[in-house]
Formats: structure tokens, C-alpha cells, sequence
């Protein structure tokens, strides 16, 4: 479905990303996840086309993307959850997903009506400017956006960060819902457990390179690598908001 | 107080704001889309009242020669775009200031070196050359006639970008451009198609109003000053926002200006400055200050 292979990204003189290879295979839950800083974000953005890659290649079912601009990676069935959400806060919870659904030109767009389906407390808000919603609705509405391209792959970036543990099984559960439906995912999570209670496969990512890839077992089997790499992620897990 | 003049000014403000609404729109839109701040508004302005005397010249008549003028400036725009604004898109906002600064001097260099730097009136049309009488006085019927007309296409673009799936790429990219990018919306192209567009409004309103204002090289840059005044009072990038400011700006110099000419655009800044520091971001901005 999706092949990194040695991408790297600057941010102006910045060497951010050092060679990141990975794989997301189809119907799977890759999740990467690493300490604060040491690339996540800036993967995803790469394979988005928000950040250009300096050098490697990224494959999208079977052709070459890296270098397209990012509207051509959402006609070709990408979607992306930024970490800081990014609804249309003047549009309305339906016009987010309706201009979504229009924009990538794809022919298997999602109505609005289908694509609330995975989030039903958003169904009562449908004609709700998306910038009163609460955080975790936003969330909600976020992921729902991704999904109204119907894309074939969407990349999530810690979609439960400062959400109450209610929030937190919802998005859950429409993370398993979105895989259940057919499409792939690419997950960061800093909430360890979670990432591990969904995960097919895992990358564990440190300055800018990836250092471990495998299953939940061999990454259970290997608690020191989750003690240096992954430490930041406890601490995380405490700081809740609603 | 003469309650007569007063009443002049304040429907010549009116009238002119209506006016001003056209202009603001387009850079507003532009603004909002691209951060694009268009130093050349005023001078496509001008380029419309132009584009009218030279289709006029081709033997058609005043209400064709509205149509088609701006029409013949819109691809010119589109060219300026691609040309000018759009290699410098991921710059900070002051390049493409600059740049379209620098294209106003060329525009109107080119203006004066082609029709000289006197002033061309144009006959006001046939069926609207009288007056009506308003409260007792009378008032050039053209001048209601255009407004009403301008009010009718801005409220066409109003109900465009509320309605259409167009403007609601429009309305998702004023949000966040970026984002709108990463879910399909081509904003590069969509800039260009606004600023051709924008630039046709306000190509229309200098047709429109040559009847009333008359045309010469420098005609834009009196509007272009209120259109920014309009756009940064109703919030950067606000529609409805700046459909007020438009008004507000253009009775503010009417009806100030009405009773002590020289000062009128004077009173204004100090106007827009008072109501600035109370609301920076505009009087309904929604933060789009940078
Ligand atoms: N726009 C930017 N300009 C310059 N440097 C940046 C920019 N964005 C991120 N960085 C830097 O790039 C590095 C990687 O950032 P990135 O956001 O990808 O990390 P992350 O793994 O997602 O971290 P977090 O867990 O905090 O979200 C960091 O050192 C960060 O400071
Ligand atoms: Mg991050």
C-alpha cells in the first residue's frame, strides 16, 4: 500500500528525517511512535507532500509520489489528521465533510450522512459552526473529514492527545471501524497502550530514523528499547483534558 | 445645517460605497485566500474604465461595452497572477505587496502612454440621463441605477461563495490553506481563477462608474485606498465584515468630507484608527491580522 525507503526532510537548514523506511501493508494499522521531536509528525507531512523530501523514495500503491503537491496525494486516496486537528472553524461539522468529499475528485466519495455514521455524536452538531465544537469533537470531526474521500490510506497523528478517557475508546473504536470498512492506517500515538490494543505493526522511530520495526510480540519482548524510546509516552498518558 | 446637502452626501456616499463594496470584495477575497494584499486593485480598476472606452470605440453600445471591458481584463489579471504572484506565493506577505505595488506603476505608466493623462468622460446612458427627485431634490438617476447594480453583483458573489461548491473551497481555503491543500483543494489554481475574478468586479466597477467619476490613468487610487480602509475595518478576509466597513468608509467621507473637503480623508484614518485600536483585528475580524 504505502513504502518509505531512506526519506529524508530538512526544515530549511534543519535535517529533520535521516532515511525513514517503512511499510504500511493494506487493511493494516502501522503505528509509529518514538519520544516528542524526533520526527513523527514530519514523516506524515512528508508523505502528504506538506513537506518536501530531500532524498528517497515514498510508494503509494504502486507509483511514485514524493514530490507531488499535496491536493494530487488526496486524489490518489491519501488522507491526513494533523496533530493540531485543523477544522474549517467558520464551516459548518457537514460543510467540513462535504468539502472534503468534493475536493479530491475521487469516485467513491462518502455522503455526509455515511462518512458521520463512524462518529454519531457528531450527528446532532451537523449544522454547527466546527469552531464551537469541543476538542474532542473536533477530533471526531477531523478523522471524519480524512474519511469523506473515502481514501485508501489515511495517516492519523496522535488522535487522542488531551481527550478524556471517554473520547479516547471512541476514537478508538472508530480507528478499529475505519479498518473494519477496508481502509489502511498509519498511526503516531504517544499512548503506548492504545497504540499497542490497535496496532498490526509497529516503528519505533528515533532522531529521525527508524530503529525498530515488528509485531506487538517482538515489541513486547524488547522492554528496554520501550524504556529509552519510549518513556515520554507514560508520562503523556496522565496529562488528560476534556 | 442644511438638511439638502446633508441629504446629498449621505446618498452620495450611499452610491459610493456601493461601489466601494465591489472593490472591497475582490480584495478581501484575495487577501483571504492567498495573504495576498493586491497593491493593483486600484489600477485594474482603471483598467476597466479603459477596457469600456475601447470597446465603446468599436461602434457597441454602453451597456455591452459593461459586460465585455471587464471581461478583456480578467485573462490580463490571470496573466499578472501567474506572471507576478504566484512564483512568489510561499514568500512572506510583503513580496507579493511589493511586486503588484510595482505592477500599479507599470499599469498606469502604460495607461498615460496610450490615452495621455487627461481625463475622459463618458456619456451616461440613454435612458438614466435625468434626475428623480428625493425628498424634494433632485438626484442623477445613473448613479442610483449603478448602485443598484452593484449591490446586485456583490450580492450574486456573496450568495456564490455562501451556496456554491466552489465557494466553499473558497471559504475552506480562507480557514486554512494548507489544510484545504492536504484534502484535495488545488489552492494555487483556485488563487488564480479569484484574483481573475476579483479582478473583473473591480474592473466592473470602474466601467460602472465612469459616467459618474470619469476616466483618467490614476482613477484607482482614491478607491484603492478606501477598498483596503473597508477590508481592514470589517476584518481581514471577512465578507460580510467588509461589506460594512465599505459603507462605513465611504459615508464617513461623504458625509465628512461634505463639510470640510480637505479633511475627509484625514477624519477617516483617524476614524479607522480609533476603531482599530478598540478592535484590532477589525470590527467583526475573526484574528486574520498577522
Ligand atoms: N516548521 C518547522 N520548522 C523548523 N523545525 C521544525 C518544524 N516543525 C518541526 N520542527 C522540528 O523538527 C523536529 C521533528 O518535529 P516533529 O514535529 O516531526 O516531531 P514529533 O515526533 O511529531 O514530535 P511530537 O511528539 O512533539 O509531536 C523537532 O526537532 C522540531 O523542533
Ligand atoms: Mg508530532
Amino acid at each position: 500500500m504505502l513504502t518509505l525507503t531512506d526519506v529524508q526532510a530538512h526544515y530549511g537548514s534543519a535535517h529533520v528525517l535521516h532515511g525513514v523506511s517503512l511499510e504500511v501493508q493494506a487493511g493494516q494499522i502501522a503505528c509509529l511512535i518514538g519520544r516528542n521531536g524526533v520526527g513523527k509528525s514530519t514523516t506524515l507531512k512528508t508523505i502528504m507532500g506538506v513537506v518536501s523530501p530531500s532524498a528517497g523514495s515514498i510508494i503509494f500503491r504502486g507509483q511514485r509520489i514524493d514530490g507531488l503537491a499535496p491536493h494530487l496525494m488526496a486524489a490518489r486516496g491519501l488522507a491526513w489528521v494533523p496533530e493540531d486537528r485543523r477544522v474549517f472553524a467558520s464551516l459548518t461539522v457537514e460543510e467540513n465533510i462535504r468539502v472534503a468529499a468534493k475536493a479530491a475528485r475521487r469516485s467513491g466519495a462518502r455522503r455526509a450522512a455515511d462518512v458521520l455514521s463512524f462518529f454519531p455524536a457528531l450527528v446532532p452538531k451537523a449544522k454547527e459552526r466546527a469552531g464551537s465544537l469541543s476538542g474532542g469533537q473536533q477530533q471526531m470531526l477531523a478523522i471524519a473529514r480524512a474519511l469523506a474521500s473515502q481514501p485508501d490510506l489515511i495517516m492519523l497523528d496522535e488522535p487522542t492527545e488531551g481527550l478524556s478517557p471517554i473520547i479516547v475508546e471512541t476514537i478508538r473504536a472508530g480507528i478499529l471501524d475505519i479498518r473494519q470498512r477496508g481502509a489502511s492506517i498509519l498511526l503516531v500515538e504517544q499512548n503506548f497502550k492504545l497504540a499497542l490494543s490497535v496496532g498490526d505493526m509497529f516503528y519505533v522511530l528515533s532522531r529521525g530514523a527508524v530503529v525498530f520495526r515488528g509485531t506487538r510480540s517482538e515489541l513486547l519482548a524488547a522492554p528496554e528499547l520501550i524504556h529509552e524510546h519510549l518513556g515520554v509516552a507514560k508520562a503523556r498518558q496522565s496529562r488528560v483534558s476534556a | 445645517m442644511d438638511i439638502n446637502f446633508l441629504l446629498a452626501n449621505t446618498l452620495n456616499g450611499v452610491v459610493y460605497g456601493a461601489f466601494l463594496l465591489l472593490t472591497s470584495l475582490g480584495l478581501s477575497l484575495v487577501f483571504g485566500l492567498g495573504r495576498v494584499v493586491n497593491f493593483a486593485h486600484g489600477a485594474l480598476y482603471a483598467l476597466g474604465g479603459y477596457a469600456l472606452i475601447v470597446v465603446m470605440q468599436q461602434s457597441a453600445g454602453y451597456w455591452l461595452a459593461l459586460v465585455l471591458g471587464p471581461l478583456l481584463v480578467v485573462p490580463l489579471a490571470i496573466a499578472i497572477e501567474r506572471a507576478a504572484i504566484h512564483p512568489l506565493r510561499s514568500r512572506p506577505e510583503i513580496y507579493t505587496l511589493l511586486v503588484t505595488f510595482g505592477i500599479t506603476f507599470m499599469i498606469i505608466g502604460a495607461l498615460e502612454y496610450i490615452w495621455g493623462t487627461g481625463t475622459t468622460l463618458v456619456e451616461v446612458p440613454s435612458p438614466f440621463a435625468g434626475t428623480v427627485t428625493i425628498l424634494g431634490n433632485p438626484y442623477p438617476v445613473y448613479r442610483l441605477v449603478a448602485a443598484g447594480l452593484s449591490l446586485l453583483v456583490s450580492a450574486t458573489v456573496f450568495a456564490f461563495i455562501q451556496f456554491s461548491a466552489i465557494g466553499l473551497q473558497i471559504r475552506a481555503v480562507t480557514d486554512d490553506a494548507g489544510m484545504a491543500e492536504a484534502i484535495g483543494v488545488n489552492t494555487k489554481w483556485l488563487l488564480t481563477a479569484v484574483f481573475g475574478a476579483a479582478a473583473g468586479l473591480a474592473a466592473f466597477a470602474g466601467a460602472l462608474g465612469a459616467p459618474i467619476f470619469a476616466i483618467h490613468p490614476d482613477m484607482g487610487s482614491g478607491i484603492l485606498i478606501d477598498s483596503f480602509l473597508a477590508v481592514i475595518l470589517g476584518g481581514l478576509g471577512n465578507l460580510p465584515g467588509t461589506a460594512v466597513g465599505a459603507l462605513f468608509v465611504a459615508l464617513t467621507k461623504s458625509i465628512g468630507g461634505g463639510y470640510v473637503a480637505e479633511w475627509s480623508l484625514a477624519i477617516l484614518f483617524v476614524v479607522v484608527a480609533i476603531a482599530l485600536i478598540f478592535r484590532p483585528t477589525g470590527l467583526f475580524g475573526r484574528g486574520r491580522v498577522a
